[in-house]
């Protein structure tokens, strides 16, 4: 309690906090946050071992963020790392950011980099904007649009996961959708304006046109595949636009009003109607969406008349019906009082508009949907969010001010630390590179994921050290290519593009992935984007393909085809023992070797020189580090 | 009940570090408090292992085992009575045709879902798919391999529950352990690859260099308290629990396929995987759950056109080679103790929902039906050469369920009948939940209330 006191003082401070934070984006804030450490251009291993450990002192604040995370472990007590080295720090950045690992001519770089702000002006890079720091900047040369297509690459794939871009549509649908994310991230266009255009999308046919996209993918089918549930199409819609862009999950009171079912799980949708989910779903009761011909992917997404006198093109369009079949919930109660009315306020649409605009404009102008966002972001940076999880937000346990009854406690670890972004992000017109800025270049995100001494569980929600997590199927497989040099072709369904990152394709099921890569990918829990999400759960198989596979086992020989280990060895004059190590650790774990890793693997080396290397690089792919983000 | 309660209490994995020793990271130990019987009831037992053979997708039953002919049914079906009350499509299913007597057809089986998604997901878990409690329910594998776990042998090396060529774009999710300990969750495997942990004869020296330079070189971030948090402990688990397989000798004999023995079981995935389910009978290495989806059945279009890639022929063919050899490897081998495999593998094999009935769709092929559908139980103790239900003339109605509780067959009703031929006690319930709901292992509330499930106990008169 004596914490959440000191908070709320401290959310007094939060417009001092805000001014940091703005100061941040800008060049000439003065910091010294970086450990100067030994003169790092002669890098020996020996260097970097020392390198290796987490400098001591006192953490620097480097924006808002900063003031409420240690401000709060100070009022509480509670320890905390170091900041994290420079070379984990860039591993983590590149992971986070670009979904891969560096060059190892970068982690060279960047370690004997002497300038104060490196890890600013990475992330500044890394996102694209640095541009208004290259010489002759002007605003229609240069611009977000800039940004390496890495970055574009990551948050496109991200994007299509969070918005369910996956097989069912088809091929076309999925392309062209997955070009309109692109395009959104690549112009960096605000948040707030992509969603509402989603939902507010008409298209004779989805498939060509972007944001129509968003909605198809709520879709019900009937009994016979080519029907069309309207109503259940407008619940699919309603509890996957409040879940994605509110953090609501409504899921449970679209059958059943949250009495006598939700209180052990939610206090706030414990309080829920079903009548009031009914009426997020009348927002949609105008659309339209319906297949115009037998194709089963192809879909209509229109609002008012029909534009044919076929019978299926007046599908829906005709309100929200109580009385109508439901194929995947309770049936609807035909006495309920249903009209649109925005669960957060109250707000019904004024008359003679548009209704999927007015819920557009509700949503997005509403706080949550600010909140819902920072927070589904911070999760990513920082693995657990502050509501977690992101979309299990319980609006009645959030007001620190006003706390529920026990024993229930205030849900969100960090309140005001939301509040703070939430509006920072509304402020900046919510951009999102601004907000994945404002985050990554916190001492927060930088700490680093090693405590020397006994750890407390219930330190984690303090975000005392870097919160580690396993790399998704994706990153994983896109590290080994990476990490070895050895790529397999992939081609894009749809498109004459040969890619060679998973990141880079447009996402699960219908790219031509090589068999052995897709069951390496499903062992390691990618998700289909339609009934399978995915997970990062450890897993035996996973370990022993790790171990064992051929497609790992092969991606480390010296004969297969410009892999690392293969060029390495081919180097004249030959490298030396000690040379080899190096690059192998810097190509594989982006770190140089501690002195010890480095004397135990050159002994190797000493007595098995070519095949040794080949095994030790597979070794280094066998280290736990390697499928973490730590 | 407050969220913030801690999960089920488990220890640690066993640490046992070294290549061939017995799975002792396996056996799961949950604290006693947490688990709880309801009532007294004496499970049959009888049953060592559990083969659920799912027909993913839906198969018709009116094609298969519930055979309805009509103005629709293509001649070369070649439908007749091979026992008395007994007809199946011999033209589809001829070897299963030839060994009905090992085997109980059941024809009152009535789905609750007509989704792919969520019928496959009520088949593995019994119940309605709750979006509040998917991550707390345990797959019956899962369930299986805990009640099982104080069975487990020192020599046991192999995972309790596996899974095989589930694919997980058909709209069937695999469901996990839930609520139980991670390491009763099913292992997922295509048998169409060489399982990963097949270590070559000739790369074994190797491959231990390796693993001690691994041991060597990662020592500190796979130590019992690594200094960056609980993942890598976790991690470490798991390579744990890879290294039993991966250095036995025993296992490039189990994951074998023999080339005669593919063509034998149909040349197909799912033919494979079949030998891989005898063969993993016969070790009796641990294994007590395995789920193999066979799919394709979704045949919504052009049923019966052989010249589609997949129909109503090549499924059957791939499904009766399969099974049918299954059947007969199972029954004419023995264990240790000259007992048939048969008698202790339970076997099951039914799909989400039946299918519609009568003339195909305007699309030439059938729909999502759940109203009636077919299931075929064998060994394990079920009495083979009968038939439980008789439905109407056209196969959409069940007209006579065929078992004591006068009402169709459920899922519930099944996986209740799998628990007790396993020996374990369906009344028992998890009472520590994530969501603070009991996880009971069979709830007596289906979809439209009350209702009490009860082993189908006619399979084994």
């Amino acid at each position: 309690m004596a914490g959440v006191k000191r908070l709320a003082a401290l959310g007094c401070a939060f417009l001092a906090g805000m001014a940091i934070g703005f100061a941040a984006t800008g060049k000439d804030h003065s910091k010294s946050a970086q450990p100067s450490g030994p003169a790092a251009a002669s890098l020996t291993s020996e260097v970097a071992r020392e390198l290796s450990l987490a400098p001591g002192g006192k953490v620097q604040r480097q924006n808002y963020i900063d003031d409420f995370i240690f401000g709060k472990m100070e009022a509480d007590g509670v320890p905390h790392a170091s900041l994290t080295t420079d070379t984990e720090f860039q591993r983590r950045i590149y992971l986070d950011l670009w979904g891969r690992l560096p060059d190892a001519v970068d982690v060279r770089q960047f370690a004997a980099d002497q300038t104060a702000d490196k890890r600013d002006q990475l992330i500044d890079r890394l996102l694209g904007l640095d541009y208004p720091h290259k010489p002759g900047y002007d605003d229609y040369k240069l611009g977000p649009w800039m940004v390496e297509e890495p970055f574009l690459m990551r948050w496109t794939y991200w994007f299509g996961d969070l918005f369910y871009n996956g097989p069912i549509q088809g091929v076309e649908a999925r392309n062209v959708f997955r070009q309109y994310l692109y395009y959104n991230l690549k112009y960096n266009i605000a948040y707030d304006h992509m969603v509402r255009e989603m939902l507010t999308a008409t298209a004779v046919t989805a498939q060509v046109d972007g944001p129509a996209n968003f909605l198809t993918r709520s879709e019900v089918d009937g009994i016979r595949d080519t029907d069309v549930m309207h109503e259940d199409t407008c619940d699919e819609i309603a509890v996957n636009a409040t879940k994605l862009f509110l953090g609501i999950d409504l899921e449970c009171v679209s059958c059943h009003d949250g009495a006598a079912h939700l209180e052990g799980i939610n206090l706030w949708l414990s309080r829920r109607k079903r009548v009031e989910f009914w009426r997020q779903a009348a927002f949609f009761g105008n659309l339209r969406i319906f297949r115009p011909t037998q194709n089963n992917q192809e879909f209509a997404v229109l609002e008012g008349p029909p534009l044919r006198p076929e019978a299926h093109w007046r599908g829906g369009g005709n309100g929200y019906r109580m009385d109508a079949v439901s194929v995947l919930r309770v049936a609807r109660d035909k006495n309920a009082k249903v009209y649109p009315e925005f669960l957060l306020t109250k707000e019904q649409p004024a008359p003679g508009t548009s209704l999927r605009a007015e819920f557009a404009r509700m949503i997005t102008s509403d706080l949550q949907f600010a909140k819902a966002t920072v927070n589904l972001f911070w999760a990513h940076f920082m693995t657990v969010g502050i509501v977690d999880p992101p979309f299990g937000w319980d609006l009645d346990r959030q007001d620190p001010h006003n706390p529920p009854p026990a024993p229930w406690t205030v849900q969100p670890s960090h309140p005001e630390l939301l509040e703070a972004l939430a509006r920072d992000f509304q402020e900046h017109n919510f951009d999102l590179r601004y907000l994945m800025q404002t985050i990554v270049k916190s001492s927060a995100y930088q700490l680093s994921s090693r405590f020397e001494g006994p750890w407390k569980p219930a330190w984690d929600r303090y975000y005392a050290r870097k919160l580690v997590r396993r790399l998704s199927a994706e990153e994983v497989y896109d590290a080994l290519c990476k990490a070895t040099n050895v790529f397999s072709e992939i081609g894009v369904a749809g498109t004459d593009k040969k890619v060679q990152f998973l990141m880079e394709t447009y996402g699960p099921v219908f790219d031509k992935v090589d068999p052995a890569v897709k069951r390496f990918l499903d062992s390691f829990g990618r998700g289909n984007r339609k009934t399978t999400p995915s997970e990062a759960m450890p897993s035996v198989v996973q370990a022993s393909l790790l171990l064992n596979s051929e497609l790992v086992k092969s991606k480390v020989l010296a004969s297969t085809k410009e892999s690392l280990v293969g060029t390495l060895l081919g180097r004249t004059p030959a490298l030396s023992n000690q040379q080899l190590v190096e690059e192998l650790f810097l190509a594989t774990l982006s770190r140089f070797p501690t002195a010890e890793e480095m004397k135990k693997s050159t002994g190797f080396l000493e007595r098995y020189r070519d095949k040794g290397a080949e095994d030790l690089q597979w070794t280094l792919l066998n280290k736990l580090e390697f499928v973490v983000n730590y | 009940m407050s969220v913030t309660m801690p999960r089920l209490t488990r220890r640690e994995f066993f640490r046992v570090g070294g290549v061939g020793v017995a799975g002792y990271h396996l056996l799961p130990m949950l604290a006693p408090r947490n688990v709880r019987a309801a009532s007294k009831v004496e499970p049959r037992g009888g049953a060592e292992v559990t083969i659920l053979l799912f027909l993913s997708g839906g198969a018709s039953q009116t094609d298969t085992f519930d055979v309805k002919e009509g103005s629709w049914t293509p001649p070369d079906f070649d439908i007749r009575t091979v026992t008395p009350g007994l007809r199946l499509p011999v033209g589809l299913l001829p070897n299963l045709s030839r060994q009905t007597g090992k085997y109980c057809i059941v024809r009152s089986i009535e789905a609750w879902e007509i989704d792919h998604g969520r019928g496959s997901y009520y088949v593995q878990a019994g119940r309605l798919l709750s979006p509040a409690r998917v991550k707390e329910i345990p797959s019956v594998g899962a369930v299986i391999a805990y009640e099982t776990a104080g069975r487990r042998k020192e020599s046991d090396y192999l995972p309790a529950f596996l899974a095989m060529n589930v694919v997980t774009s058909a709209g069937m999710q695999l469901v996990g352990p839930g609520v139980l300990p991670a390491s009763c969750g099913p292992m997922a495997l295509s048998s169409t690859d060489p399982p990963p942990f097949l270590v070559p004869e000739q790369e074994r020296d190797r491959f231990r260099r390796r693993l001690e330079m691994l041991k060597d070189l990662d020592a500190g971030w796979r130590q019992e308290d690594s200094d960056r948090g609980r993942l890598f402990r976790e991690l470490d688990g798991k390579y744990q629990g890879a290294y039993p397989l991966l250095g036995n000798p025993r296992v490039s004999e189990v994951f074998k396929i023999a080339s005669d023995e593919h063509q034998r079981y149909g040349s197909s995935a799912l033919g494979d995987a079949c030998v891989l389910a005898r063969n993993i009978v016969q070790e009796n290495a641990g294994n007590r759950f395995i789920l193999i989806s066979h799919g394709g059945w979704d045949l919504h279009r052009n049923a019966y056109d052989k010249t589609a890639k997949v129909n109503q022929y090549t499924l059957c063919t791939e499904l009766d080679s399969a099974l049918g050899s299954l059947l007969e490897d199972l029954a004419s081998r023995t264990d240790e103790h000259r007992r048939p495999l048969l008698d202790k593998a339970l076997v099951v094999c039914m799909g989400e929902f039946g299918r519609t009935t009568g003339e195909l769709s305007t699309q030439k092929g059938r729909d999502h039906y759940r109203h009636a559908a077919s299931a075929l139980f064998a060994g394990g103790g079920v009495k083979g050469g009968k038939v439980l239900g008789v439905t109407n003339e056209t196969g959409a109605k069940i007209v006579d369920p065929g078992w004591s509780q006068k009402r169709s067959i459920y899922p519930e009703d099944v996986l209740l009948t799998i628990y007790s031929a396993m020996g374990v006690d369906w009344t028992k319930k998890v009472t520590q939940t994530l969501s603070g709901r009991p996880f009971e292992y069979i709830e007596n509330i289906s979809p439209i209330g009350y209702m009490r499930f009860s082993e189908v106990s006619e399979l084994f008169a």
